[in-house]
């Protein structure tokens, strides 16, 4: 059945007007008998309407979404692949037993700059420095520890040293011998996991220009996150 | 002959600035250059302590189009680097997802912002560790693809 023009139709007698198959959304059968006529009113997609603005029937049954903010979901990362916690974590454990217990300086920063007090060098610390990462479900984390000392003839005190770091660094008591760092989430030092201590590479005993003795220890913190 | 929308590198490039734009400068207030590498923007003259440089590496057009991606994010006078460590979580966030797996980044044709694609962000390599320049600015890079469907 084709048209040229939709025009309304009336029944003789009858109150009721059939819409134009114009004005009636197309593929909507209607008239006598349910099928009489198909409407042929194409209505446009969401997409190709301005974000919020309804139309259809009753004016509200579709809301368009051209331009639309589009919504990313949850942007913040989860606790365990924050790297850092990681590091926060880290130096916690670093700084309340190699530190505080040990009393070996700790510095965080620069590599082989040795901690001061009041403009004096220290003779001997570790400098923690945090090398290549990989977010991932078993999340990777490189870390380089400088072990350093001066005034070290025959290199005695680096040696000792050396030994007391590799002790918070590994586990006996565990079967594979790795040690386990407690991984926390910074904001509220709740525990969100741990980390497993993997030693990649000890150095030997090097020297550099001003004749501080250093040694490098290599090594891999890798732990569970959901990224 | 016209390249189709979906293989047009501008396309690509205005919609990965927008979308770095409207979320990490707007809502995270983290300043984004996309020009030199370790510039830092400045304000009046005055360089900002902490943003994000990004910078438009190789093309591999196909079918699956890929488009590699470094994000330097830098800092200034940031001792021991923990303002670097909480900007990269921020950043990370918006490149990843925990809910679907990979971040999808809307492709729009820029004429009319009409959104056309995804792109898929892939984080394929480590993340560098803490570098820090000579002017003594920290910056922590990060390698990225961005892949999507095109008619090439």
């Amino acid at each position: 059945m084709g048209y040229s023009v939709f025009p309304n139709r009336s029944f003789p007698g009858q109150e009721a007007t059939l819409p134009a198959i114009g004005n009636v959304e197309a593929g909507v059968q209607y008239g006598i008998g349910g099928d009489e006529f198909t409407g042929v009113f194409v209505v446009p997609l969401i997409e190709d309407v301005e974000a919020d603005v309804q139309y259809g029937a009753n004016g509200t049954e579709f809301t368009g979404t051209l331009g639309a903010v589009i919504e990313l979901g949850d942007v913040r990362l989860d606790q365990t692949a924050k790297i850092y916690n990681v590091q926060k974590s880290f130096k916690r454990y670093i700084i309340d037993n190699v530190n505080r217990i040990e009393n070996i300086r700790v510095s965080f920063d620069k590599d082989l700059s040795p901690p001061q007090k009041q403009g004096v060098a220290y003779d001997s610390w570790l400098s923690v420095n945090f090398g290549s990462s990989l977010p991932d479900t078993v999340a990777i984390q490189m870390v380089r520890l400088v072990c350093c000392a001066r005034k070290d003839t025959e290199a005695d005190d680096l040696s000792q040293m050396v030994d007391v770091v590799m002790g918070y660094l590994t586990d006996i008591t565990q079967t594979n011998k790795e040690r386990r760092i407690p991984l926390y989430n910074i904001s509220t030092w709740a525990i969100v996991g741990s980390m497993l201590v993997f030693i990649d590479s000890e150095s030997g005993i090097q020297e550099s220009t001003d004749g501080t003795k250093f040694k490098i220890i290599n090594l891999t913190l890798k732990w569970g996150a959901k990224v | 002959m016209a390249l189709d929308q979906t293989a047009k590198i501008y396309n690509m490039q205005k919609s990965f600035k927008k979308y770095l734009v409207d979320n990490l400068n707007r809502i995270e207030g983290i300043r984004v250059s996309f020009d030199k590498d370790i510039t830092p923007p400045t304000k009046q003259g005055v360089p900002y302590d902490e943003w994000v440089s990004v910078n438009f590496g190789e093309t591999f057009p196909s079918n699956l189009t890929r488009q590699r991606i470094q994000l330097a994010l830098c800092t200034r006078k940031d001792k021991e680097a923990d303002a670097l460590a909480q900007m990269r979580d921020i950043v990370v966030g918006y490149l990843t997802d925990a809910v679907n797996g990979y971040r999808r980044v809307p492709l729009y044709e820029v004429s009319t912002w009409t959104v056309i694609g995804a792109m898929l962000v892939i984080i394929e390599d480590m993340e560098s560790g803490i570098k820090e320049a000579t002017d003594g600015t920290k910056f922590k890079l990060i390698n990225l693809t961005l892949k999507w469907g095109s008619k090439v």
